[in-house]
């Protein structure tokens, strides 16, 4: 149970709670509050993983989000988390860990031996030789994607929970340090509402130790008041665990939060991920900075890691990597790691700088503890299997090589400032030479970047700064007179430097060894390979390279590879550009982005009044738009293809009745309606009379189809306009704009009435007979109720509205009831109508005897490239009047030959239906691909014709009709038919007057 | 995405409107009067404008009415919101 590299009582982990957990299937201890990075670190696994291209030995680098190289496969019970870094993740108990990219184990690794593959990783490499030829391709890429990817996706549901929340607040703050509580302080005073956000299970980890991080008592106890007003005040709301994913306009912001606890138990339902929606007035980024790596070969080892993480191992969990720490830097603040080490007793062996001189301060102080300074050094090379044990120096004038033996090389290459969330939202950043760093360039729409994020590393400048700062928020006047009041004692006494660094000697070295970006295993070579090919602006490069790419996006790299082409193209840093970083920050889980909308949450699903009758009947439901509509009902064992010949027969011989109810139904009111409609349709409703009906198609400006549906005239200005099932809401906005924005002088009003009435559609030619049995005191006769006329009624009060119209083909009548009658007519229908042998039919009998009609569906049989004049229908556009679309179809284009027309084409093979889409093709084009005719829109079998029957577009199919095409289906089969008009039955349309 | 002010309900999240395209110049009275190459221009033809510009957004999932925004396209920035009377005004000085 021993943790070898644990230090007795610091850090802020649970101790009286032991954690039991496995990694590659040893099993291991550690505490309660540990997170994966600092359990292994405690159990003295330095080597944690291997890198996805070469499969070198890595181990871990950072102890925050930048970790590039402890990528793990973690499961608990039943939960996968995939592609995490260890450093993201907090230990639970029986948590079961696997390191990735390694077969068979992560100490023997196949594909590491002697870089077999190494060549096919050079950049673009895959593009250049294994194209062409084609062939080769298959075999290559199944030996590639072996040794390449990173964590296995799990194939079952995923079983965590995730949840959204929405919330507002004046100033949302991406941080909890020191700069972050100054700007706290100061925004709570003007009576702002805050939300703070950190990363970390607690609160400020990077001040866990205030005794110790300030030197002059002044600034301790000041600094410990206005922290406790901050957590202490009613305005502030804290967010831990919690990462700023994406900010975007208007300052809103995404951010992930992990649950402290996984739920593990069913009756818990608490998420273990929320995403949160957040928007503020302001957004200040305070999420500090990030140490870079240092450059030279072999500089991937485990054990080298950054400087500021051995501090955080230490300070928050109470671990130390190793005993033998030397140190690699080219900047003051980095000695940090070596005072917070020498308080617990630890001492460091050697310090290397490339600068010739460092702050007296420090060499004092190292002088006073013994440690020994190397200055204006530099590291050529680090060696070792599996753990880094020795490294070469060099002088840097003289390249005098010496070796030092060492276990762990804390290294410091600078500082990266967190700025990924100013560039997402279109930021620019210029860099600064002092402190060899790009900071943002802030403008009105950004966040406000504070502390290490604005490229202030001091600690006590940071606090000053973050507070002067605040005060660009409030009135200048106020402003003025509160820059002095407060926090005075905080001034920056150190003058850190930071030296610009890169190796003198690197051009001679294996740059194939020298790792720039550690996650996608770029090295210098790639870069220098890559820029020789003209890849030289820096997002060209990074997708030739992949760098930046990987999982942590290159928050440990993107700054040196960038100081490193501005190098070799003998640039300034800001010359070059920078990365463009995009959302999210960090990576997070596809389940977190679409949380509970899922299977039955994903969208709202609609259901008509008769939704369980039609379940009780067996009914096999299709979607259309949100509505559940019956495909059809399913008698004893048949197929569909048997049922639905059923249907269709009982419609065609006796009586079938569809549940209708998803027709879109808009009520039109008011004394402009007639010239709304006459604007709005093609056909001319100036002359209707009142109880008529009149179909027409609904054309947009340009001339095309996009809906279409029965118009009928209830009263005088005030009528019922039908819409497809799906184009409902559509049709209403459309219908609102136009009545808005451009004709606003219209005194119209529109109500969507489609779930007030219940439609039981009754067809075939006992509708007649059972129409009359429903409703005793109406005149179903011809003369009295013609064909597309409208009757009103009622049956104890109840109102109900019948239209005859008709999309069977057959004498129709299509019932309206109030939707909470609807079942009870429903019922009544099929009780009067059992001797007439009556038949619920579904969607799919519709569309057969429809089809057999020719009649169109919107979207099946046109495409939004449709004109009425395609399908025929060029009597329906009104001469006397002007409608949407009317000028575009006086074109001349839309009526000279060469468009596509809407036809009928009976197939030679009558029993089999031709598959939906496929290609129509002259009668001799040998060819299966190229130019097409056209394409079936619709395609049945039709049990009434006993024959297979379709609807196609094809060019200039009207002046075809009777010739023999090819037809060509998705599969290649060739099929022949002959072109027809786009009616099958009843032609004249005799059985549904 | 973006914060809108809808003139009647106040400020809410784009999720709850429909864009609807830069503000174009009212449909003509007589379209029978323009060329083909006239209303072509009149149906396809958008300013495009990087900069300051105004657009119609409809609250589709709150009043349901439509309103006018002036926007920068380059920052995103709304600089002024108005009701559709207003926009007759601009419509003329434009
Ligand atoms: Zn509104």
């Amino acid at each position: 149970m021993k943790q070898i590299n644990r230090i007795n009582n610091l850090g802020l982990i649970n101790r009286s709670k032991l954690i039991e957990f496995y990694f590659n299937d040893k099993k291991l201890y550690a505490f309660e509050g540990d997170t994966l990075a600092s359990a292994l670190l405690a159990n003295g696994f330095i080597f944690t993983s291997r890198s996805i291209k070469y499969h070198r030995p890595r181990g871990l680098f950072a102890h925050d989000i930048s970790e590039p190289n402890s990528i793990m496969q973690v499961s608990i019970e039943d939960k996968e988390f995939i592609n995490v870094q260890a450093t993201d993740i907090y230990l639970y108990n029986n948590m079961v860990i696997k390191s990735i990219n390694h077969w068979p184990s992560l100490d023997f690794d196949i594909f590491s031996l002697k870089r077999i593959f190494s060549k096919f990783f050079l950049p673009g490499f895959i593009y250049k030789t294994f194209m062409y030829p084609r062939l080769l391709w298959d075999f290559y890429e199944k030996l590639i994607r072996k040794t390449k990817g990173f964590g296995k996706l799990k194939l079952e549901e995923d079983l965590l929970r995730y949840e959204k929340k929405h919330s507002n607040t004046d100033i949302l703050i991406i941080g909890t340090g020191p700069s972050a509580i100054s700007f706290a302080y100061s925004v709570l005073k003007f009576g702002y509402k805050i939300i703070m956000v950190e990363q970390d299970s607690i609160f400020s980890p990077t001040m866990l130790d205030i005794e110790n991080s300030f030197t002059d008592d002044k600034q301790k106890n000041e600094f410990s008041q206005i922290k406790d007003y901050v957590l202490k005040h009613s305005n502030t709301t804290i967010l831990l665990n919690t990462k700023l994913s994406s900010f975007n306009d208007h300052n809103f912001s995404t951010l992930i939060q992990n649950s402290s606890v996984i739920n593990l138990s069913e009756s818990n339902y608490s998420p273990d991920q929320i995403l949160w929606k957040i928007r503020s007035t302001k957004v200040v980024i305070a999420a500090g900075a990030i140490e870079r790596p240092m450059l030279f070969e072999n500089n991937d080892l485990p054990g080298i890691m950054s400087s500021k993480s051995i501090s955080m191992y230490l300070n928050r969990y109470g671990v130390i990597p190793g005993k033998n720490i030397v140190l690699y830097t080219n900047n003051d603040y980095s000695y940090q790691m070596i005072f917070d080490l020498l308080k617990n007793g630890i001492s460091v062996s050697a310090v290397i700088d490339v600068r010739k001189n460092i702050n007296d301060e420090i060499l004092v102080k190292l002088q006073k503890n013994n440690i020994k300074v190397i200055l204006h050094h530099e590291v050529i090379k680090a060696y070792g299997n599996k753990f880094i044990n020795k490294i070469d120096i060099s002088s840097i004038d003289k390249k005098e090589k010496t070796t030092i033996k060492c276990s762990v090389l804390a290294v410091s290459n600078g500082y990266t400032p967190i700025n990924q969330y100013h560039v997402q939202s279109g930021g620019l950043l210029s860099y600064k030479e002092e402190i060899d760093s790009f900071v943002p360039i802030e403008t009105k729409f950004s966040p406000i970047h504070i502390g290490g994020s604005a490229g202030i590393f001091d600690l006590a400048e940071s606090i000053k700064s973050a507070y002067l700062k605040s005060l660009t928020l409030i009135d200048k006047k106020m402003a003025d007179l509160k820059k002095t009041s407060e926090l005075n004692n905080f001034k920056n006494t150190n003058n850190y430097s930071i030296s610009k660094y890169l190796p003198s000697v690197i051009y001679n070295m294996n740059t194939k060894n020298i790792f720039v970006d550690y996650q996608t295993d770029t090295s210098l070579f790639d870069i220098k390979y890559a820029i020789k090919e003209g890849f030289i602006f820096v997002d060209q490069l990074r997708r030739y390279t992949l760098f930046g790419t990987g999982i942590e996006q290159g928050k440990h790299s993107n700054d040196n590879i960038l100081f490193l082409l501005a190098d070799i193209l003998d640039l300034k840093p800001d010359q070059i550009g920078h990365v463009k970083s995009r959302p999210p920050f960090s990576s997070i889980n596809f389940g977190a982005i679409s949380g509970r909308s899922n299977n039955e949450f994903f969208d709202p699903i609609r259901i008509t009044p008769i939704h369980n009758w039609h379940k009780q009947n067996n009914a096999i439901f299709e979607n259309v738009g949100q509505w559940k509509r019956p495909l059809y009902y399913q008698k004893f064992n048949e197929s569909m293809e048997e049922s639905v010949n059923r249907e269709c027969l009982a419609v065609r011989n006796s009586v079938g009745v569809i549940d209708a109810s998803t027709l879109g139904k808009i009520e039109v009111v008011g004394p402009d309606s007639i010239e709304f409609l006459n604007m709005i349709y093609p056909n001319k409703f100036t002359n209707m009379k009142i109880a008529k009906c009149k179909y027409s198609l609904m054309l947009n400006d340009e001339g095309m189809i996009f809906d279409d549906g029965v118009i009928a005239k209830l009263d005088e200005n005030h009528y019922l306009i039908h819409t497809t099932s799906s184009g409902a809401s559509t049709v209403l906005d459309w219908l609102d704009q136009w009545l808005q924005t451009e004709w606003d002088h219209f005194n119209v009003s529109l109500r969507s009435v489609t779930d007030k009435w219940t439609t039981i559609s009754v067809n075939g030619p006992k509708s007649r007979d059972l129409a009359s049995r429903l409703f005793e005191n109406v005149d179903f006769s011809n003369e009295s109720f013609p064909f597309m006329s409208y009757k009103e009624t009622s049956v104890d009060d109840i109102p109900i509205r019948i239209f005859r119209v008709s999309f069977s083909g057959e004498l129709c009548f299509e019932i309206n009831v109030p939707s909470n009658y609807g079942q009870y007519f429903w019922d009544k229908t099929f009780e009067l109508g059992r001797d007439l042998s009556i038949v619920p039919y579904g969607t799919e009998a519709m569309h057969v005897l429809r089809a057999e009609k020719g009649f169109i569906i919107v979207g099946q049989d046109t495409d939004g490239s449709v004109t009425p004049i395609d399908i025929g229908a060029i009597k329906m556009l009104s001469k006397s009047k002007d409608f949407l679309g009317k000028r575009s179809l006086d074109r001349p284009y839309f009526h000279e030959n060469g468009r596509k027309q809407l036809v009928g084409i009976l197939p030679d093979d009558f029993k089999n239906r031709i598959y939906d889409g496929a290609h129509i093709k002259n009668i001799n084009d040998e060819i299966l691909t190229g130019d097409i005719l056209g394409h079936i829109t619709s395609s049945y079998f039709s049990p009434i014709l006993n024959k297979s029957i379709a609807l196609a577009l094809v060019k200039n199919g009207n002046a075809m009709i009777g010739q023999k095409v090819l037809i060509i289906d998705m599969n290649l089969n060739k099929n022949y038919g002959t072109i027809t008009k786009p009616v099958f039955y009843d032609e004249k349309g005799v059985k549904q007057q | 995405m973006l914060l809108i002010k809808c003139i009647f309900c106040g400020e809410r999240d784009e999720t709850e409107f429909h864009y609807g395209g830069e503000l174009r110049d009212k449909r003509p009275l007589n379209p029978n009067d323009l060329s083909d190459k006239e209303w072509a221009e009149f149906l396809y033809s958008k300013r495009n404008v990087n900069g300051i510009h105004i657009e119609q957004w409809f609250h589709s999932g709150g009043c349901r009415q439509w309103f006018n925004i002036e926007r920068n396209t380059f920052t995103n920035e709304i600089t002024n919101t108005f009701n559709l009377k207003k926009q007759k005004i601009t419509r003329e000085k434009d």
